[in-house]
């Protein structure tokens, strides 16, 4: 069997198997539901784009900056931080609507939103 | 060596599962809402339930030669959800990791003879189909043998009703469809009703091989277009010998498809967000020289981009043509290249090419043909679940010939 064949063997064996999530995870997911939140509710997939940009230009995630609120590394909190995401997901539509492009009422919905991504 | 390709990739799939099974031991786990995999999922399972619906695969499987047939699908890691480990007894117990949720779909289906020496070779058959799709994202050692066990229920879905069962990522949906298909030289037309009040239709010209088909999900008051689940129309497989051409030049396929992606909008939407669909052309040249088999597929749309580029090779009469008689060795079918997919931000996806690989083993007699075949980033799979990057499926097929 050749290296190629081994690779090839070894890129099956990864496919769609359990494996541990990435350390910034909780903001990634946050970011995302803010983004298709506004853009199911607003019919508006530029607007949900505009969102996911302008909370990466404006803010930046704080997964494991030395808060230990933020402490990946400690279970109970790393659970916790995905809240942000449920939060946001799930948030009313017309507060979405309402809050628009506009990254900062939205992180202002949960706590956990606000420490997760603050301003750099 | 197709067979073993074949084998191999099945064996590595099972390699896969017991990989899956040692490294994520944990009883209780808990996918959490609100993350992107979790959405992903719940659009795997509604789609799931679409693509082997009872109509899609009578328009698939039932064809022209085809008495009956038995379908089991199986696609590992059609999305990848975050979950919290609950179990104490678990080596994971309280992390946050990615699962995979799995797929599986069983389908039957058989025709009934009503008339067979009509005017112009036409025949009447009805026909019944019958689909059993769930998901799961928990232990694979157990669920692996889920599409068996669901033939009992595909057989007496009539009976069993149609259903769909939904908490969390898991879904249970038995699914219908009775119909009548008309054939001819003229004309071949395919129209059913199904369990849960949708229509689909097929016409096709066989001479050359003009073809449109489409299924309505849902029958109302009204029809609109956003009840038209997908359609699709065009030239597909026009042999070039029914016009006194060289048979080596192979058959070119040229279609249209609109496919929608994703679940019907929030109910509490203030502005209902229209349905988005993929819209592509196809364009393929098989058979040629009775060995190879070129795709490739455009994306229209915002995203206007190459969506597919494969190539094929297989043994000689993998494409039956004309008035070939059906070859009973084993025969085998390899697919390689890339599938391009476009940044899909909003769904936690990141675009790019990925690498295709199919590799499928078929033996048949004069009354049965099965089909083992194994697969990666499939391009029809990535159509569906834009998210499944990655994901292997397998999927086994066996139909009962009558012509």
């Amino acid at each position: 069997m050749s290296l190629r064949d081994l690779a090839f063997v070894g890129g099956l064996l990864v496919a769609g198997c359990a494996r541990k999530a990435a350390e910034d995870q909780a903001c990634f997911e946050a970011r995302v539901a803010m983004g298709a939140r506004l853009e199911e509710c607003a019919a508006d997939t530029e607007a949900g784009l505009a969102l996911m940009d302008a909370l990466e230009d404006q803010r930046s995630c704080q997964v494991n900056n030395g808060d230990p609120r933020l402490d990946t590394s400690n279970e109970d909190v790393e659970v916790g931080l995905f809240e942000c995401a449920f939060v946001l997901r799930n948030l009313a539509c017309e507060l979405a609507v309402d809050y628009g492009a506009d990254p900062a009422p939205w992180l202002a919905s949960h706590p956990v939103c606000e420490l997760l991504w603050s301003t750099p | 060596m197709i067979p073993l390709l074949a084998l191999w990739l099945w064996g590595s799939t099972a390699l896969a599962q017991a990989e899956a099974l040692a490294a994520a031991e944990c009883g209780i786990a808990r996918p959490i809402s609100g993350t992107a995999g979790f959405a992903n999922g719940r659009a795997a399972v509604r789609t799931n339930a679409t693509t082997y619906a009872a109509g899609a695969f009578a328009r698939r499987r039932l064809r022209a030669g085809v008495i009956g047939a038995i379908d089991m699908h199986a696609v590992y890691g059609a999305a990848m959800v975050p979950v919290y480990c609950d179990d104490p007894d678990s080596n994971r117990y309280q992390e946050v990791y990615l699962d995979p949720l799995d797929l599986y779909a069983t389908n039957i289906g058989l025709k009934v003879p009503i008339i067979e020496d009509g005017p112009a070779n036409s025949k009447l058959r009805l026909f019944y189909a019958s689909s059993v799709t769930t998901s799961t994202n928990w232990y694979r050692g157990l669920t692996f043998a889920v599409p068996m066990f669901n033939l009992y229920p595909a057989l007496l879905a009539p009976v069993v009703g149609s259903s769909t069962t939904n908490a969390g990522l898991g879904a249970y949906t038995v699914d219908w469809i009775g119909g009548a298909q008309f054939r001819s030289d003229v004309v071949s037309v395919q129209a059913g009703y199904t369990g849960r009040r949708g229509v689909y239709a097929d016409v096709t010209q066989e001479k050359v091989a003009l073809f449109v088909n489409g299924v309505v999900d849902r029958l109302g008051d009204g029809l609109t277009a956003s009840d038209l689940s997908y359609w699709m129309g065009g030239v597909e497989q026009l042999d070039p010998v029914r016009f006194g051409a060289n048979e080596d030049i192979g058959m070119p396929s040229l279609f249209f498809r609109s496919l929608p992606q994703r679940a019907r909008p929030d109910a509490s939407a203030v502005d209902p967000l229209e349905v988005p669909t993929l819209r592509t052309g196809h364009a393929r040249q098989e058979d040629m020289a009775r060995h190879f088999d070129a795709n490739l597929a455009w994306q229209f749309g915002a995203t206007s981009s190459l969506r597919e580029l494969t190539a094929a090779w297989h043994t000689p009469g993998w494409h039956t043509r004309g008035d070939d008689d059906p070859d009973d060795r084993g025969q085998g079918f390899l697919r390689a290249g890339v599938v391009n997919l476009p940044d899909q931000p909003l769904l936690g996806v990141k675009g790019g090419l990925q690498p295709h690989l199919r590799a499928v083993y078929r033996k048949r007699n004069d009354d049965v043909a099965l089909e083992l075949s194994a697969y990666l980033n499939d391009p029809a799979l990535l159509d569906l679940y834009p998210f499944a990057t990655n994901a292997v499926g397998v999927n086994f097929e066996m139909s009962f010939v009558l012509e």
